[in-house]
């Protein structure tokens, strides 16, 4: 590839107009958008949202992205291998446990990263038997509460979500 | 390549390495725990070498510790070396000081 000026042949590449990426227009998670944030600590990591086969060797792919959105805000190596673990516990919850029926029947594990102007916020969400809950006597949960600032569980509607907080420093957002 | 990979070799005292290498995670801990069950029997001594090992979970945690276990019941000895940070903090946050043999080296671990 060449670094000079392009081939004035061929013309030069417009901005794509609104009305093109129009479908690809993600609809807000309902009331999982933190506060907005003001001008001034308006994150500069995006969210992201990942979803994998809820089926235990993809969870690789969920440690990955978290890794990178923690090495994007510039955590340190104990919060990056905190954090890779963290998600990992947290699809744990829900793949190794005995009432999940996972990837068998179509299910997949939903992972929404989310950087608020004072923490990242992690959810991991997936359909869920009705009663389901995380066995919080289990080593997975508890070494979660070690990791994160804060842990949450959530069901309703047939999904159930797990929320993981880690609090930002002025410095990381 | 496997993001998991473990081999089974004898010292000539008859100690068993077992090495690993990878990432020891929900997905891959049942391999290891195959691997392991039936080197661990009376008076054996084995060593997970896991120099090369990068991550583990609970999951990951959990087989060492039946390893663990096991051994204290048939009378043998299991020895970990895994230096690895992000092995270390699972070992570090689950409070296994009292439960699992671990050393710095795997002739270390070999001597005893």
């Amino acid at each position: 590839m060449q670094d000079g000026p392009m081939d004035p042949d061929i013309p030069s590449l417009e901005a794509p107009r609104a009305e093109e990426y129009a479908g690809y227009a993600r609809p807000a998670p309902d009331g999982a958008v933190p506060a907005p944030a003001t001008a001034a600590d308006t994150p500069r990591v995006p969210s992201v949202l990942l979803a994998i086969p809820a089926d235990r060797d993809y969870v690789v792919l969920v440690r990955s992205a978290a890794a990178h959105i923690a090495a994007k805000l510039d955590l340190g190596m104990t919060d990056v291998t905190d954090l890779r673990l963290a998600v990992d516990e947290a699809c744990g919850l829900f793949l190794l446990h005995p009432a999940f029926s996972g990837a068998e029947d179509g299910g997949d594990l939903e992972c929404r990263f989310e950087v608020g102007p004072a923490a990242l916020r992690i959810t991991v969400s997936a359909f869920v038997p009705p009663a389901f809950a995380p066995d919080q006597e289990d080593i997975g949960w508890i070494m979660l509460g070690a990791l994160v600032d804060e842990l949450g569980w959530d069901s309703g509607g047939g999904v159930g979500m797990v929320t993981l907080t880690k609090r930002l420093t002025a410095r990381e957002r | 390549m496997d993001r998991f990979a473990a081999s089974v070799g004898q010292t000539d005292g008859g100690r068993i390495v077992v090495t690993v290498s990878g990432e020891l995670d929900l997905g891959t801990a049942d391999r290891l725990w195959a691997d392991l069950e039936p080197l661990i029997s009376p008076r054996s001594v084995v060593v997970l070498d896991g120099t090369a090992l990068n991550f583990m979970d609970s999951s990951g945690l959990r087989v060492l510790l039946r390893a663990g276990n096991r051994a204290v019941r048939e009378g043998a000895a299991f020895r970990l070396v895994a230096p690895h940070p992000a092995v270390q903090r699972v070992l570090e946050l689950a409070g296994t000081a009292g439960h699992l043999e671990t050393r710095g080296t795997v002739e270390e671990a070999l001597a005893g």
